[in-house]
């Protein structure tokens, strides 16, 4: 659903709750009067009436899908459908039961919409109603608060430092005190001294002795103000920790409040694919923090999508394999323990075509024939994750550009969850997803790059070691070690920023500081100058504008003051990649932009559309020649090469279509990538797409231009 | 009696020339001025539209992130909130050394865009007005011209604080 579906839904959803309010209200009012009527033809005049309130107030619900105003309306129209025919009026008892569910109807015309969540009436008593914005500013200020315990610690280091410094002091003090009495003595003894130098010698000493007092005094003191100043930190600090938690937990929300939005999208998804599926959602009721329920929209979307798309066959396929004509979708949610939740999508389709994973993953170079021969079932599914593994013959809006499976799994790990899947060809496919209850507080460990302070997220850092220098290996040019019995690349993190190595590693020092960094089943050593601390960092994210740089996630703020560069895990695993070689053992794909000059034919016959996609692709780099119909572009491609065909569909001479077929037949271009883009939206079209030969089909109505180009460059390269 | 009158009536009307031509100058001041902060950079003087300046501080404890365009020196933290510190002289691409230690930031807020822009030091507010400010000066050359307000008579360069928000150049974006 795009921006503008969403928009005018709102709008809809709004016109429908004042017409829906009105209507009950009449219908209350007509049902108290046809209570009260005596005349028979009254009566029989409000009942038509009610009638068609009620008739209209279900079409207006359907219209904006609320399935269950719809049902209920449906039962009422059939009390009063029975009422006409049988020209009688409902009795008490229907009359009593009828208001009931006008209340019930004005009821459900509130909720959906607004951020506040419903609750059933056992639970009204006890609740408030509250606006999620008020919640939401809590947790922020709440969270603020992590930023003086952060400070309240500095002090208190600040405070050992003193007292140190001052214990230090009087040490060395102390260890003068022969040196003071052979000092008194001599001054003593020598007596001929003139007056002045006498009492000033004298006054020395008094305030010799006076100071020591004092600082003895003083060393007292602090140590007694440090020690009340630490016993309310903790008290303040257990304070912050456990009213952060509980704010958060004032931020959960029912899955329902998530899942509610899906029937209408499986409803159209299906139609749109003629197939058609039964939707059961379950534990709708388990309660999530709302930031994690807000991040695994898109994720269960996608899979939905998915499930739909490649998963669910069409009627006439399930029937050949015995399945009932209705495919079965299932969302469930479980909260076994009191810590985490369990979450399974499951649909009864064909299940996930390994061969066709396999397939895709050789393509993209991840794998070998041979090694897919060998590899387990297992294995090959977790190919599934990585970008640029897709099953699905043709890229259209909805899939084939396999970014969605490890798009879903960073943001599940981003949140602390996991993801598995388990697929039987035929049978199906479950997707589980394990998520905790509320967003952990960021932590991230402090190092230390050439003299220059940064965070690393706690997230992805599986571990810390400090090896020796002779343990580094080289493998094919690359350094690297040993790590839990694999060989992993070895990076230096001051490589990565651009920034000098400093000195200390080049010299004597045997002994190397390391970060393991993981993402998936990526994992790289990473080296640092100097590991400090773990600690709860409050993220500061970058405004404009500043939008995105490299390696960088955010900044952090030190109790000290000091803004501190928080590094972004994934980037560095990217980044990292870019600077070794494939073989290096690490399996992520980069778009590694061409140095030749790609060439793209684009065939358009409206002048304005064929002109602002020249513009696009041109701006891109990318070098341009148009053809205004099929026939024209089938000339050009005999006489110059390209590197990828974009194409419209309806066009006179030859369609996009009849190009496409033609290209496939001859044998210098059979493999020519081709694109069509077109306005044209059926499954049938899309299909046409695939039986001719194209590659990809773009619709125009959702079009943008990074889709496009995202295509192109895929083909391009 | 009549040198008199004459003489009186000559005081009236002299008043009334004077009152009239008091009158002239709050019409004046009726005119459009803009408020500005101006400050030093080099040897130039710049100025800000005082309604987009957050505040004014030193500069201290810049933290320099690897891998920034040029022109961003590093971040610092403004009362809990992040801001780049953008160097213009470099932004601009403008010629010649930076000898003057620049150790001002004058913090800009504009539509939702939050940073500081280096100076050597703060001049004060003024208020200029609008007829002052010449918007089209054939030696405004450069990129420096897209972003500026105008330039006043007496070579105040008026920086356009939304334009610099709203510039995809500054925009610091960088996907890898």
């Amino acid at each position: 659903m795009n921006l503008k579906d969403d928009e005018f839904f709102k709008k809809l959803l709004s016109t429908f709750k004042v017409e829906s309010k009105e209507r009950v209200q009449n219908m209350s009012t007509r049902l108290l009067e046809l209570e009260k009527e005596k005349l028979p033809e009254k009566q029989k005049s409000l009942i038509e009436l009610i009638y068609r309130e009620i008739h209209s107030l279900k079409s207006a619900a359907r219209s904006v899908d609320l399935i269950n105003i719809e049902n209920i309306c449906n039962a009422m129209e059939n009390i009063f459908a029975t009422c006409k025919k049988d020209q009688t009026i409902p009795t008490a008892a229907q009359f009593d039961l009828l208001h009931k569910t006008c209340n019930q109807v004005d009821q459900l015309i509130n909720a959906p919409g607004e951020e506040t969540v419903m609750i059933d009436e056992k639970k009204a008593a006890e609740t408030v109603r509250i606006t999620a914005v008020k919640l939401d500013t809590l947790l922020l200020q709440t969270e603020e608060m992590l930023t003086t315990k952060l400070n309240l610690m500095q002090r208190l280091n600040d405070f050992a430092t003193l007292r140190n410094t001052l214990r230090a002091s009087n040490k060395e003090w102390e260890k003068l005190s022969q040196e003071k009495l052979i000092l008194k003595k001599h001054l003593q003894k020598n007596t001929d001294n003139s007056d002045s130098l006498v009492s000033a010698q004298e006054k020395i000493l008094e305030f010799l002795g006076w100071s020591e007092t004092k600082f003895k005094t003083m060393t007292h003191n602090l140590d007694a103000l440090s020690n009340a100043l630490d016993h309310d930190f903790h008290i303040f600090s257990n304070g912050v920790d456990t009213l952060l938690e509980d704010t958060k937990k004032l931020l959960m929300w029912p899955f329902s409040t998530l899942l509610n939005t899906f029937p209408r999208i499986v409803r159209d998804l299906s139609r749109s694919q003629e197939k058609t599926v039964d939707f059961v959602l379950e534990g709708g009721d388990i309660e999530i923090d709302k930031r994690i329920l807000e991040e695994m929209k898109d994720v269960f979307l996608h899979i939905i999508r998915n499930a739909i798309d490649h998963g669910l066959e069409k009627p006439a396929d399930r029937k050949k394999e015995h399945k009932p004509e209705q495919g079965t979708l299932k969302i469930s949610v479980q909260q076994p323990t009191g810590n985490e939740i369990l979450i399974a999508i499951s649909d009864d389709g064909a299940g996930i075509n390994l061969e066709k994973v396999k397939n895709s993953a050789i393509k993209e170079g991840l794998l070998t024939a041979e090694e897919a021969q060998k590899i387990s079932n297992t294995d090959a599914l977790n190919f599934i994750y990585q970008s640029g593994i897709s099953t699905s013959p043709i890229i259209t809006d909805l899939s084939g550009r396999g970014l969605g499976m490890s798009i879903i799994r960073e943001k599940i790990e981003r949140v602390a969850g996991k993801i598995s899947l388990d697929s039987q060809p035929l049978k199906g496919t479950t997707i589980k997803i394990q998520l905790p209850l509320t967003l952990a507080t960021f932590k991230g460990v402090l190092i230390n790059v050439c003299d220059q302070l940064f965070v690393i997220p706690t997230a992805n850092l599986e571990r810390i070691l400090r090896i020796s220098r002779k343990l580094i290996k080289t493998v094919e040019n690359k350094e690297a070690i040993l790590y839990g019995g694999q060989t992993t690349s070895l990076v230096w993190i001051s490589d990565i920023l651009g920034l000098p190595k400093l000195s200390k590693t080049n010299t004597e020092d045997d002994f190397l500081s390391i970060l393991i960094i993981t993402s998936g089943d990526i994992k790289i050593a990473f080296v640092v100058d100097d590991i400090l601390n773990e600690q709860e960092i409050l993220v500061k994210n970058f405004a404009k504008p500043i939008s995105h740089i490299r390696n960088i996630s955010a900044a952090a703020i030190l109790g000290t003051g000091k803004t501190v560069p928080i590094l972004n895990s994934l980037d560095l695993l990217q980044s990292a990649h870019l600077s070794s070689s494939k073989n290096s053992g690490v399996y992520m794909k980069t778009n590694n932009p061409s140095n030749k000059v790609i060439q793209i034919l684009l065939v358009e016959d409206s002048i304005t559309t064929r002109m602002l996609l020249k513009n696009i692709l041109e701006l891109k780099g990318y070098q341009v020649a148009t053809a205004v119909d099929g026939l024209d572009a089938w000339t050009q491609l005999k006489e110059k090469e390209f590197s990828v065909v974009v194409s419209d569909v309806e066009m006179p001479r030859m369609t996009g279509f009849e190009l496409t077929e033609k290209i496939r037949q001859d044998k210098k271009l059979e493999n020519l990538p081709i694109i069509l883009v077109t306005s044209r939206e059926s499954q049938a079209d899309r299909e046409r797409g695939v039986d001719a030969g194209a590659n990809a089909y773009i619709n125009k109505s959702t079009f943008d231009n990074a889709h496009l180009l995202d295509v192109v460059q895929r083909f391009a390269s | 009696m009549k040198k008199n009158n004459l003489a009186f009536q000559k005081k009236i009307l002299k008043e009334r020339a004077v009152a009239l031509a008091k009158e002239e100058t709050p019409a004046e001041e009726k005119k459009e001025k803009l408020e500005v902060l101006e400050f030093l950079i080099g040897d130039e003087r710049y100025g800000v539209e005082t309604f987009f300046i957050s505040k004014v501080h030193l500069l201290r404890d810049l933290t320099p992130l690897p891998g920034s365009p040029i022109f961003m020196i590093g971040i610092i933290n403004v009362r809990g909130k992040i801001a780049p510190v953008i160097d213009l002289k470099k932004f601009f691409d403008l010629p010649g050394k930076t000898i003057t230690p620049l150790d001002h930031v004058i913090i800009v807020q504009a539509n939702e865009a939050f940073w500081g822009i280096l100076a050597d030091t703060v001049l004060g507010i003024s208020h200029i007005p609008t007829h002052h400010i010449q918007t089209s000066l054939p030696t405004l050359t450069g990129i420096r011209s897209e972003y500026l307000k105008g330039v006043t008579t007496d070579q105040l360069i008026i920086l356009d604080a939304i334009k610099l928000a709203m510039d995809k150049k500054i925009l610091i974006d960088d996907k890898t």
